[in-house]
């Protein structure tokens, strides 16, 4: 991990570089990430920060057969990030018509994993999102020293290329629980400018985002039309 | 875009057209973006590098830049000039760069400039109304201001005392006062808009056709009705009624000849990309005698 001056973060790569073991709790052998740390971090990094919980028809979940899904956009740097997250039990299964209360930590997780694709936390994540009963362990970060220290240059790049793989891995993760193609196109607006700088930065990955959704777009024309 | 000098203007002038003077700062879209149709957008992006313009037909564009320069110098109190807004709209930046802006008790009053001709006022500027009053919900949305009027300052460049038409302008500065619409119309309007873009860019990215641009953004003419006779060239009188057309052309012992409307901005290539446009294409093809020739 790199030392950050003042231990604030000021921009996504140096959210990435931030430790956040010490703010993690084990509970039932499970490990969180304290959703207000996570929050008092984003405002320091940038006070401009802010997020939105997705509505639709009034309710802050999208249902889907029964079982719910929450969606959270956080805004920091500019750049707005949606995640979604299902209201999952602690064997990582859907909740058939969650309760409030069940809803309510969803959204907070999924604010929690929203800023994680900010940068804040992120290398927790690499495994699995935070269900209840099959998280893994948190493994600590590399601090192997490297026989030939990079550049800063060559940090930024590959925090970059990170994030960025994580960004088409969370777009892989979630096509699939659009339940139309409406609630399609929004998802892709939701994530216009991700993916306007991920096709400036990586066109490859940018052209097998596409291809997933005209796969996803077909599939759901299929769908609708019997 | 590659700019050309058919004409052998002088360096300089040349040097200026290709200046960029407009920028729309760290937003996604400017209110003149959102307005603009989404295909005319999309096909402006892709074929940049391939647009031309000559430097003799940019001239009242660089006038216009020269006056928002000017503009920016002349400071009065009561008035702020050129002011950018920005506004996050659906989690994506907006913004709108007002002329001018008159702070009175009441609120302010949004004005801006335009260079245009003597027949472009005396028609209905729908797109003129809209650009008022995204400027109008920026103002109360950041601003958190109320708008009391919107107004076109508009400057005619093709004034003539001696045109004496009932609705033409009386002078070559002419004020035009526009309805102001209540903010969640206009809130409503402009995500709407953003929509659209925003889909069109999906679309564009998907491989997908383009969105059609409507009658309106295609400026289409209203067809009119040509009352001819056999053996002469002209046509005796046009008619924009078919009955009225029918009823002289039994009165001359003649016939009517139907001419299409036509889309102006297209045909004078306005947007900058009718070349590019397989909607364009495909309208030229229709025409009696036309010739399909794709360039895309």
């Amino acid at each position: 991990m790199t030392n950050i001056p003042n231990g604030w973060a000021s921009s996504p790569v140096e959210l990435l570089s931030l430790n956040v073991n010490e703010h993690i709790e084990k509970k039932n052998n499970l490990t969180y990430l304290s959703w207000a740390w996570a929050w008092a971090e984003a405002l320091k990094a940038d006070p401009t920060v802010n997020f939105i919980v997705h509505m639709f028809d009034g309710k802050p979940f999208m249902d889907v057969n029964g079982s719910a899904m929450v969606w959270v956009t956080v805004n920091m740097f500019s750049k707005p990030i949606t995640c979604f997250l299902p209201v999952m039990d602690f064997k990582n299964q859907c909740i058939q018509t969650p309760d409030a209360v069940e809803i309510n930590k969803t959204i907070m997780r999924c604010l929690t994993k929203a800023i994680a694709f900010q940068g804040l936390g992120l290398y927790i994540y690499a495994g699995e999102d935070l269900p209840e009963g099959e998280e893994k362990p948190v493994e600590k970060p590399e601090t192997k020293p490297r026989a030939t220290p990079k550049t800063s240059g060559e940090k930024d790049a590959e925090a970059d290329l990170e994030t960025m793989r994580m960004f088409v891995q969370s777009i892989r993760d979630f096509i699939g629980y659009c339940p139309d193609e409406p609630d399609l196109i929004s998802f892709w607006k939701n994530n216009q400018h991700a993916l306007d700088e991920l096709k400036a930065g990586m066109p490859q990955l940018h052209a097998e985002v596409v291809e997933m959704f005209k796969q996803a777009k077909a599939d759901l024309k299929e769908k609708a039309n019997g | 875009m590659k700019i050309t000098n058919k004409h052998n203007v002088p360096e300089p002038l040349v040097t200026l057209a290709s200046r960029e003077y407009y920028s729309k700062g760290n937003s996604q879209y400017s209110a003149t973006e959102l307005l603009s149709p989404p295909r005319i957008k999309r096909l402006r992006e892709q074929y940049n590098e391939h647009i031309e313009q000559d430097v003799a037909d940019m001239l009242w564009q660089m006038v216009g830049s020269a006056l928002h320069v000017v503009m920016e110098r002349g400071e009065t109190p009561g008035y702020i000039t050129e002011e950018r807004l920005f506004l996050e709209v659906d989690g994506v930046t907006i913004s709108g760069q007002i002329d001018l802006q008159r702070v009175t008790p009441q609120g302010i009053e949004i004005m801006d400039y335009k260079f245009t001709s003597a027949w472009a006022v005396m028609q209905d500027k729908a797109e003129w109304e809209e650009q008022l009053n995204l400027y109008a919900w920026l103002v109360n949305q950041v601003k958190g201001q109320e708008v009391t009027a919107l107004r076109i300052c508009a400057l005619i460049r093709d004034f003539s005392r001696h045109d004496k038409r009932e609705d033409y302008p009386n002078s070559p500065v002419h004020m035009m006062d526009f309805r102001l619409w209540p903010m969640e119309v206009t809130e409503a309007f402009v995500k709407e808009r953003l929509h659209l873009h925003q889909l069109s860019k999906m679309q564009f990215e998907l491989g997908e056709n383009l969105p059609l641009c409507s009658q309106e953004d295609r400026w289409m003419s209203e067809p009119v009705y040509a009352v001819k006779r056999e053996g002469r060239k002209t046509a005796i009188k046009l008619f924009t009624s078919i009955e009225e057309a029918q009823t002289r052309a039994i009165q001359e012992n003649g016939y009517v000849e139907t001419r299409l409307g036509e889309p102006k901005r297209c045909t004078g290539n306005y947007c900058g990309v009718s070349a590019y446009c397989d909607q364009h294409t495909q309208w030229l093809g229709e025409q009696p005698g036309g010739v399909v020739e794709p360039e895309c």
